[in-house]
């Protein structure tokens, strides 16, 4: 089977919520490691037995170093997570088709909890090489506190006009200024922050579960399968 | 054998035996008392689960009181491990068991390292085999609780328990409980628990052409452990609950009829199974045994077909009328394939093409013989489409 | 579409967890490649790996008039769902003309699971492989088809 395995090396982590960590790496050859955004690799770290899993890229290809956003799961993510830096690990990749190039359209972004990695990427690819076009950003999570990149969205949003971010939470009511809805994603939460349903092309990213229920909501409101891409984290 | 299928997957449990059915029905019509009951309808059946209770300890070369009646080999297991190491951490909390046990032990043991016990896991060799040197160096002043099963559920292979027991008994500064669970090894090995040097077992009735939902935890009365269901009060306390009768009934009389049977099948099966692997290699080319077949149970058969995933086999099996199981990824919750057929070392693309035969009390040669026609073609079938050839 | 995911083995134990259309495509799968010597294909696709227990081939020839797919082929190492989701997948992308190679592209799991009539949420992946492979197997042709 193709394999493109590449060495890295831990350089910082940061906890960006309860149970979600950043990881940074740079390649132990110091070369460049060429990817887009939304894309993944594939990792098996040393200590697992079994198989790996596959984590999409959170940091976007303009950055230093390369990022890993991982929800501490089970063997593989905690794993990863516990690593300390100076740590070596091999990636394989960069995989993955989720993101078009050419997102010149009205873009939807539809992210379930930690689904929002590849979404976070291509966001911060836009304001780096200024790529045109509107983003909205349906961002569900079940409480304040599992929000990850709230402030650094919040950021991007204050300083970006094209992006409109709108968090949902489904198990917590707490008053926010950032928080627009208290339910999970419905048809009457689209219809109020997307005005028009048509003409958008939407990326659903979450677990198979919320992206078969986005998908089957989506097509019930007429969305053409065509216009509509899903990635689904397992 | 019934003839509309062939049922190779008595690992996983067994027909009911009709002596052991009979035995069962007069408590499952009319004598459905509670044994806690004061009345007469009670009191029969709080003797005749007594009266069961004895026969088992007879077979395992126990007292009556150390067998504490549960809803299966799980839940033993659970007791064992959780019931054990709670009622005994003032005096360590160290835990050693061998990185195959079945999942009811390792999760429990897992479990406990949130409680504060740590566990060792020990490695196992390509045979499934622990290293006794390892567990040698493994054991502390503060190890509480050893738990090694006797025999396999995937690969059949048999650990060394006696070893392991005159290992414990040589060591000066460990004293911990040895638990072992006997599921599989019951009514193919013998189970005397003095003789095996145990101070803990675990045996289940659906194993052995009995009953589900009854098993037992032996447990040497020198040993305190705590429960983990309370109650009523059943069972000295120690697993509450209104006793399951008839299950009771049932599994003595199903110890007794395997004891009875267990030196000829043993011999019976070990044939059938021999001449099981002699057909699969001459017809079926690039297939892998797991597991040494010395020191292996007598009706286990644990093979990798090269390219040819375990699910699909299985279910092409199936419709075919032959009934094994797999340790392919596919058909587990984690997609992960058998965690024993990884800690053997199998290649996992080989994990993948595993499926486990395990022959019973019904299996004929002429089961075999259709079988072994009927897996060439699924193999045959299968192989033509794969992508490993 | 009807997408019947409530999956429960029926009191027989004839029906499985699998839907019958699922079935169907495991033990009837349509479009295999028995041998791929001189099989003369436009484009081929890979994924997946033994380790993972699941690996995919795909072979396409495209109708050069028309740029949809006219033969979609393909071989699978994996369980009931891998083999009856590469199976549907190699029909839908032949079916009706044949799929243009833009739809061929973002085929999405979630449409080859609908047309399975629903798999179980832990064999979804399966479906995943076989979007994936199709689009390997379009992007290689495509590759081929502009030098």
């Amino acid at each position: 089977m193709q394999t493109n395995n590449r060495e890295f090396i831990l350089v910082e982590k940061k906890k960006e919520t309860e149970d979600v960590t950043s990881l940074y790496f740079q390649t132990a050859d110091g070369l460049s490691f060429p990817f887009k955004s939304g894309q993944y690799i594939n990792v098996k770290p040393r200590s697992v037995s079994g198989h790996g899993k596959s984590y999409t890229i959170s940091s976007s290809p303009s950055e230093k170093l390369l990022c890993l956003t991982i929800k501490r799961k089970g063997v593989v993510s905690s794993a990863l997570i516990d690593m300390v830096t100076g740590e070596k690990v091999i990636f394989d990749g960069p995989y993955g088709f989720f993101f078009p190039e050419d997102y010149i359209y009205d873009v939807v972004m539809i992210a379930g909890g930690i689904g929002s990695t590849p979404f976070y990427s291509v966001i911060k690819d836009k304001v780096a090489n200024n790529i045109p076009g509107r983003v909205h950003l349906l961002y569900s999570n079940k409480t304040l506190s599992d929000i990850t990149f709230l402030n650094d969205l919040n950021k991007i949003a204050k300083e970006n006009k094209w992006l409109n971010i709108i968090h949902c939470l489904t198990q917590d009511k707490t008053k926010h200024s950032l928080i627009k809805e208290y339910s999970r994603i419905d048809k009457k939460i689209l219809k109020k922050n997307l005005t028009s349903l048509n003409k958008k092309k939407y990326f659903i990213c979450g677990s198979i579960a919320f992206v078969n229920d986005l998908w089957k909501l989506l097509k019930s409101e007429a969305v053409p399968e065509e216009d509509i891409f899903t990635e689904s984290f397992f | 054998m019934n003839n509309k299928y062939i049922f190779l997957d008595n690992a996983s449990t067994t027909p009911i035996d009709q002596k052991v059915l009979n035995a069962m029905m007069p408590y499952l019509k009319d004598k459905y008392g509670n044994p806690s009951s004061l009345h007469r309808l009670g009191r029969i059946n709080k003797s005749s689960i007594e009266k069961s209770r004895q026969e088992i300890a007879q077979y395992i070369g126990s007292e009556t009181q150390e067998i504490f009646f549960t809803s299966g080999g799980t839940e033993s297991d659970n007791l064992a491990i959780f019931g054990i190491a709670r009622a005994n951490k003032h005096k360590g909390k160290h835990i050693i068991v061998s990185c195959i046990e079945h999942k009811a032990i390792l999760d429990s043991s897992k479990k406990l390292e949130n409680e504060g016990f740590e566990v060792t896991y020990l490695d196992v060799d390509k045979n499934g085999i622990i290293s006794l040197d390892q567990f040698r160096s493994s054991l502390r002043k503060d190890t509480i609780l050893v738990s090694i099963m006797y025999a396999n559920n995937e690969i059949g292979t048999i650990q060394p328990i006696k070893k392991i027991s005159e290992i414990l008994r040589e060591n000066r500064d460990a004293n911990p409980i040895f638990h072992c669970d006997a599921c599989q090894a019951t009514g193919v090995l013998p189970i005397k628990v003095k003789e095996l040097g145990v101070d803990a077992l675990t045996v289940s009735a659906s194993k052995i052409y009995g009953p589900k939902g009854i098993g037992f935890l032996y447990i040497n009365k020198k040993y305190s452990f705590e429960p983990i269901i309370y109650g009523g009060g059943q069972e000295r306390s120690l697993r509450s609950g209104t006793e399951n009768v008839a299950g009771i009934i049932g599994f003595a009389k199903a110890i007794q009829i395997s004891e009875q049977k267990r030196i000829s099948e043993n011999v019976r099966l070990t044939k059938l199974r021999d001449y099981f692997i002699l057909q699969i290699k001459k017809n079926i080319k690039d297939v892998v045994i797991n597991g040494s077949l010395k020191n292996r149970l007598p009706n286990n058969l644990n093979v990798s077909i090269r390219g040819v995933e375990g699910e699909s086999l299985v279910l092409l099996l199936d419709e075919k009328g032959v009934f094994c199981s797999t340790g392919s990824a596919c058909s587990s919750i984690d997609l992960n394939p058998s965690h024993v057929l990884v800690k053997i070392g199998l290649p996992l693309e080989l994990a993948h093409c595993s499926v486990r035969f395990t022959l019973g009390r019904h299996t004929r040669k002429s089961d075999i013989d259709h079988s072994v026609k009927l897996l060439v073609e699924c193999v045959d079938k299968i192989r033509s489409i794969t992508t490993i050839k | 579409m009807k997408n019947n995911t409530k999956k429960t083995c029926s009191p027989d134990g004839k029906n499985w967890a699998y839907s019958q259309i699922v079935k169907e495509h495991f033990f009837y799968p349509r479009n295999i490649l028995f041998d791929e010597t001189g099989y003369e294909a436009d484009g081929v696709g890979m994924v997946g790996s033994p380790e993972c227990g699941d690996v995919m081939h795909v072979w396409i020839k495209i109708d050069k008039k028309t740029n949809r797919i006219k033969e979609c082929k393909w071989r699978t190492f994996g369980c009931a769902s891998a083999i009856a989701s590469v199976s549907m997948m190699s029909v839908m992308a032949t079916e009706n003309g044949g799929m243009d190679l833009k739809t061929a592209q973002t085929l999405k799991p979630q449409q080859i699971v609908e047309r399975l009539g629903g798999l179980p949420e832990r064999k979804f992946h399966c479906s995943v492989l076989g979007h994936e492979a199709l689009r390997d197997a379009v992007i290689d042709y495509l590759k081929h088809a502009n030098k």
